[in-house]
């Protein structure tokens, strides 16, 4: 970890966290605004004027009983996949991969820091912002939530809800982050480190239409991730957070072991 | 370690290319200054539980004698002194420590020492080959200590991959290559503590203004003296307060210089230093190269300019093809043996006689050929005994044309 590396990158990137975060804080707010406790009913109509194997892939299909596992069925059913994922593979594609495609990694590296010191750097950012991203999105979530419907929200249920999302887009930032260590162009880097995660959130939404396309969940980690499971405590949910934390740990290891040994064209 | 060595154990006094000149006189504070004592040295003065401590005259077996204080050290063994602040001393200096002693004249005295000659950069059969089968091939270099070496070739011979296997930025597929005697692979970042390096392109965080690019590498290399850096600055005269990506490419070049040698290291690896700096400029760059190498430091540079080369190195390699052809002292490349005539001839069919005799040609005009000679005079003559010789003149060579003989015919007409 170099500190000095830490701030620049920051520095360079806080524009994107900004409005992403901007993104999620207006959707958090809207779907909460759109809660009615005495009128679930009428929300419910009005989803089920849309064809139904649209709200099977968003995964609108639970019964939705109260504020928590409305905004978990609404929000996390699906925004909080697309739009962390969109952000990691933009920040990770930033961190790593496009500094050597430029050349000013080699800058970096004509300071006294190994490469594992200078890409854990990155790591760190990476999911330290992908945790401030979503840690803040769900603190506006509470603050929000308790300003207009008081009572209504079950806090600690959305906070494991909302540990479990950080995680799981920690794994997802994991995916995107090893893959811009592995290559040297941006265009590689962008075509895995995003197109993997797109991949998996495709399958998701296929899966989530149900039928045949049941064995699908094997293939992708956000099957791993059932926001109305966890909000009726049907969910392991330690173990689930094991297994996304054990992805990240694996993936950003194995992502600074191949960037410390691969051969870079500076 | 550079030209550190030159440099006296802990303190910043330069000695200049080995050679220590002037007064040891209030400059280093008490401690500093390791004396050594050969055997068969007398000692008269003050003396302390047994050994030489105060004031006192030492006479050295050559005849050299100093006259002074000596402390000696505590921790150290017999014959191991310090020479306290004030200490008036002249003498031969080698890796920091004085090894002989003269007199104050400098006139008699010599003064320069050889430095016992050490490999800082070297490249034992390094070969690094690239998927479409280019690359460097078994090169074998080393670049002594204090020493400017040149690394001669066109784009695309090897010095780049070359100098990408230097920083550790890629692994040999054989062979290796060591910086001060650290491996350039496994002591990539070790090796940057005294090394600057200027990349053959200027790719930086643009975004940023130089100021805050300076600041982050300042800070990553874990702080340096702001007083170089702003010397540097305004040496080429460069205003580091714009965002990087509205400077020009000569500027964004300067920045790069800055960079290499803002820490004051004790070796620089410079790509193509001089390329997009104008006439002006680039003079400003030799004279810093000359001062560096000055204070001892051990450059290579690459280009494929050769008056640049002549003007700041010592040695030069030269690269075709990623293997090495030949590594020269630059004086004696300057003075190669080969040599142009231009020949004025009487007739087309002369020319073709020329060519025929097997001559190296190179620029031919409607009457007049240049034909290139080194060491086959007699061919040349008679060759030019069976034409119609008009006018016969030598042609003032330049290193280019030296160069060439390393790169064949065809460079050679183009």
């Amino acid at each position: 970890m170099n500190p000095p590396l830490f701030k620049a990158t920051a520095k360079s990137n806080w524009a994107i966290f900004v409005i992403f975060l901007a993104i999620l804080l207006m959707y958090m707010s809207i779907m909460i605004s759109m809660f009615d406790p005495d009128d679930i009913e009428a929300i419910i109509e009005m989803y089920e004027t849309l064809p139904q194997g649209m709200l099977d892939a968003f995964g609108f299909d639970a019964p939705v009983t109260d504020m928590a596992s409305f905004i978990a069925l609404y929000f996390y059913g699906f925004l909080v996949l697309m739009f962390p994922m969109i952000y990691c593979i933009i920040l990770a594609n930033r961190l790593v991969a496009a500094h050597v495609d430029r050349g000013s990694m080699a800058y970096l590296l004509t300071t006294p820091n190994s490469r594992v010191k200078i890409a854990f750097t990155q790591a760190v950012y990476l999911v330290l912002s992908v945790a401030f991203l979503l840690g803040l999105t769900s603190a506006a979530g509470v603050a929000v939530a308790e300003a207009m419907f008081p009572g209504e929200m079950d806090i600690p249920i959305f906070l494991s809800l909302n540990l479990v999302t950080i995680l799981m887009t920690i794994a997802v930032s994991s995916i995107c982050f090893f893959f811009s260590c592995l290559f040297s162009e941006v265009k590689y880097s962008i075509a895995f480190g995003g197109g993997v995660p797109v991949f998996f959130f495709v399958i998701n939404m296929l899966r989530n239409i149900g039928g045949n396309y049941d064995w699908l969940q094997y293939l992708t980690i956000y099957s791993q991730f059932n926001p109305h499971q966890i909000v009726s405590g049907e969910e392991p949910v330690l173990q689930v957070c094991l297994i996304f934390a054990g992805i990240a740990l694996v993936l950003f290891s194995a992502g600074i072991a191949i960037f410390s040994r691969r051969n870079l064209h500076l | 370690m550079g030209g550190e060595k030159r440099y006296h154990p802990r303190s910043s006094i330069p000695w200049v290319g080995g050679r220590y000149r002037g007064e040891l006189k209030g400059d280093l504070p008490h401690g500093q200054g390791m004396l050594i004592l050969p055997s068969g040295t007398n000692y008269e003065g003050e003396w302390k539980e047994g050994k030489p401590h105060g004031r006192g005259r030492i006479s050295f077996p050559d005849g050299a004698i100093y006259e002074g204080e000596l402390y000696r050290g505590k921790r150290h063994g017999y014959g191991k002194y310090y020479m306290p602040k004030g200490t008036v001393l002249t003498g031969l200096w080698e890796k920091g420590s004085l090894v002989k002693l003269l007199g104050e004249d400098e006139e008699s005295s010599p003064y320069l020492i050889r430095q016992k000659k050490r490999e800082v950069i070297s490249a034992n059969k390094l070969t690094f080959m690239y998927k479409r089968g280019n690359g460097v091939f078994d090169l074998d270099f080393a670049v002594d200590n204090g020493e400017v070496f040149g690394f001669l070739g066109p784009n695309g011979a090897g010095k780049t991959t070359t100098i990408r296997n230097l920083l550790g930025f890629v692994k040999p597929d054989r062979g290796g290559c060591s910086v001060a005697g650290l491996d350039c692979w496994k002591d990539a970042s070790k090796i940057q503590k005294q090394l600057g390096y200027l990349p053959g392109e200027m790719a930086f965080f643009e975004e940023m203004t130089g100021t805050q690019f300076l600041n982050l590498l300042t800070a990553m290399r874990g702080g340096c003296k702001k007083v170089r850096r702003n010397a540097l600055l305004e040496r080429f005269e460069l205003d580091p307060s714009p965002k990087i990506r509205r400077m020009s490419k000569g500027t964004k070049q300067k920045m790069g210089l800055v960079t290499a040698f803002m820490h004051d290291p004790g070796i620089y690896i410079l790509d193509e230093p001089t390329s997009g700096l104008d006439p002006l400029m680039q003079n400003v760059f030799v004279e810093l190269i000359r001062e560096e190498r000055e204070r001892g430091k051990t450059i290579l540079m690459s280009s494929h300019n050769f008056e640049e080369t002549y003007r700041t190195c010592d040695r030069a390699g030269i690269i075709r093809e990623g293997r090495l052809v030949a590594v020269q002292d630059v004086h004696s490349l300057k003075s190669s043996q080969r040599k142009a005539y231009l020949v004025t001839l009487g007739s087309p069919s002369d020319l073709e006689y020329l060519r025929a005799a097997g001559l190296e040609l190179g620029r031919v005009n409607k009457h007049t050929v240049e034909v290139f000679v080194s060491g086959n005079y007699d061919q040349f003559i008679q060759a030019l005994a069976e034409c119609e010789v008009l006018g016969l003149d030598v042609v003032n060579q330049t290193l280019e044309q030296v160069f060439m003989k390393y790169y064949g015919r065809e460079a050679a007409l183009e």
